[in-house]
């Protein structure tokens, strides 16, 4: 007999991040378990940048300006990426494999930390560089699924990626195993829904890991953090992170170091968090309603100041501070 | 000599009849009413997956376990009054005619913030 506040959960890594879940269903067994664990392990081997062999690598090697079948989950992640990056007007881009791995960021993140930080990394590996007119870089054809590299440069869904999975494991709990109370957190993005009592989400501080700076208290939705003080390494003397602004190919410097976004799809959060990175206290409010109009978020600023829009309370039902 | 052939005629026939059992065992195991049901999920048996039962590690590098989710009456139904001056000050956000109305709330005066109890769902840096 489960108690009511005991939820059978998981946790693995997968992604080059922590993945887990917990979930309520009428099933005295969780069966929802192991197909979780299949699903985010094998969209690892597909679309990591890190691994070779994956399907994202070879498409990334393959040469320039020839259709590449794929197959439908690695280009209905793609289609997404680069819808995102078109209606972003390029803040948010996917092509930036290229630049992370020029800057030394060319192997999971928990290998990067054992890594001599003075050693540059093979440059030919990387990809040729390129402009920063990556208007008609993809082209992609949803007829065939096929789709055509214009640029050298190469993609990277590591962000996205998790995204996509975590809406993508969300709806299978739910549609596939009537997981009728969750959450699926791929490494801080993060699905919640439940059919009883809400879920409360701690965000934690970007200066102490051990704290938290408020609590969502949250029924459904999606939450999605970036930051740019945890992914950071040094890279030829000089701080690196791998939040890379698409326009200029390096990562980005602004007065916020953490942004958390409330919507319904974690994919679009995340995205939203990474742009706010980007756009600094001074953009914030235009750029949002601009790129994503309805989403709430909470932005963290350098000197620990929290700036908050209303949107926030379309999503959570209270902010305990 | 004959009986070295005695042997391998039940060496033989053996072999016959336990890879005929083996068959008929798979066949077996593979037919029948709910088979598409059984297929798609995994054997809890196998997997060690047992509900509410901390069974340990059951898909090699995984670890399953009970997330005990942190009881919410306390904050839900307590007073108003309970509320500190920062949750009300970002209330008020919520009674803005703006639906992008957007607030700046200064540093805590201990710049640290509320500290985790661990067990409760928290975001992460990604």
């Amino acid at each position: 007999m489960i108690h009511a506040d005991r939820l059978p959960a998981i946790r693995f890594r997968a992604m080059g991040t922590v993945i887990a879940a917990a979930g309520k269903d009428e099933d005295i067994q969780p069966y929802w378990r192991m197909p979780l664990y299949r699903f985010f392990q094998s969209t690892e081997r597909m679309a990591s940048r890190f691994l070779p062999d994956s399907e994202l690598s070879r498409f990334n090697r393959a040469p320039m300006c020839h259709p590449v079948k794929l197959s439908s989950r690695l280009y209905e992640m793609i289609r997404l990426a680069w819808s995102w990056s078109i209606r972003t007007e390029g803040l948010f881009q996917p092509l930036v494999g290229s630049d992370l791995c020029r800057l030394g960021y060319d192997r999971s993140f928990e290998n990067l930390e054992k890594a001599d930080p003075r050693k540059s990394p093979n440059r030919a590996d990387c990809g040729r560089t390129a402009g920063r007119d990556l208007s008609n870089a993809l082209i992609l054809d949803d007829a065939e699924r096929t789709a055509v590299r214009n640029s050298p440069l190469h993609l990277d869904l590591g962000g996205i990626g998790k995204g996509w999975a975590a809406d993508r494991a969300a709806g299978m709990l739910q549609g596939s195993f009537h997981v009728t109370r969750g959450f699926v957190d791929a490494g801080g993005d993060m699905r919640v829904w439940s059919d009883g009592e809400p879920w409360l989400i701690g965000i934690q501080s970007p200066f102490d890991e051990e704290r938290d700076l408020l609590r969502l208290v949250l029924r459904e939705g999606a939450v999605a953090t970036s930051n740019v003080l945890h992914r950071r390494w040094e890279h030829e003397g000089q701080p690196a992170h791998h939040i890379i602004d698409g326009r200029t190919g390096l990562p980005a410097e602004t007065d916020i170091v953490q942004a958390t976004v409330l919507g319904r799809s974690a994919a679009e959060a995340e995205v939203a968090a990474k742009v706010i990175c980007m756009a600094g206290s001074g953009h914030l409010s235009a750029w949002m309603k601009k790129f994503f109009p309805g989403l709430g978020y909470i932005a963290v600023t350098r000197s620990g100041s929290l700036i908050i829009n209303r949107r926030v309370y379309d999503y959570a039902e209270r902010l305990v501070a | 000599m004959a009986e070295s052939k005695g042997m391998k005629w039940i060496i033989g026939v053996s072999g016959v009849l336990a890879f005929t059992g083996f068959l008929y065992l798979t066949q077996k195991a593979n037919s029948g009413p709910g088979v598409m049901a059984e297929r798609r999920l995994p054997d809890p048996r196998v997997a060690g997956d047992q509900s509410g039962v901390d069974s340990g590690p059951a898909y090699s590098d995984a670890e399953v376990f009970l997330f005990e989710t942190e009881k919410l009456e306390r904050i839900q139904n307590g007073p108003p009054a309970r509320k500190s001056d920062r949750e009300r000050l970002l209330e008020s956000l919520n009674w803005d005619d703006d639906p992008d109305a957007e607030m700046t709330v200064p540093p805590l005066t201990d710049g640290i913030g509320r500290k985790s109890t661990g067990s409760n769902l928290r975001t992460r840096r990604s």
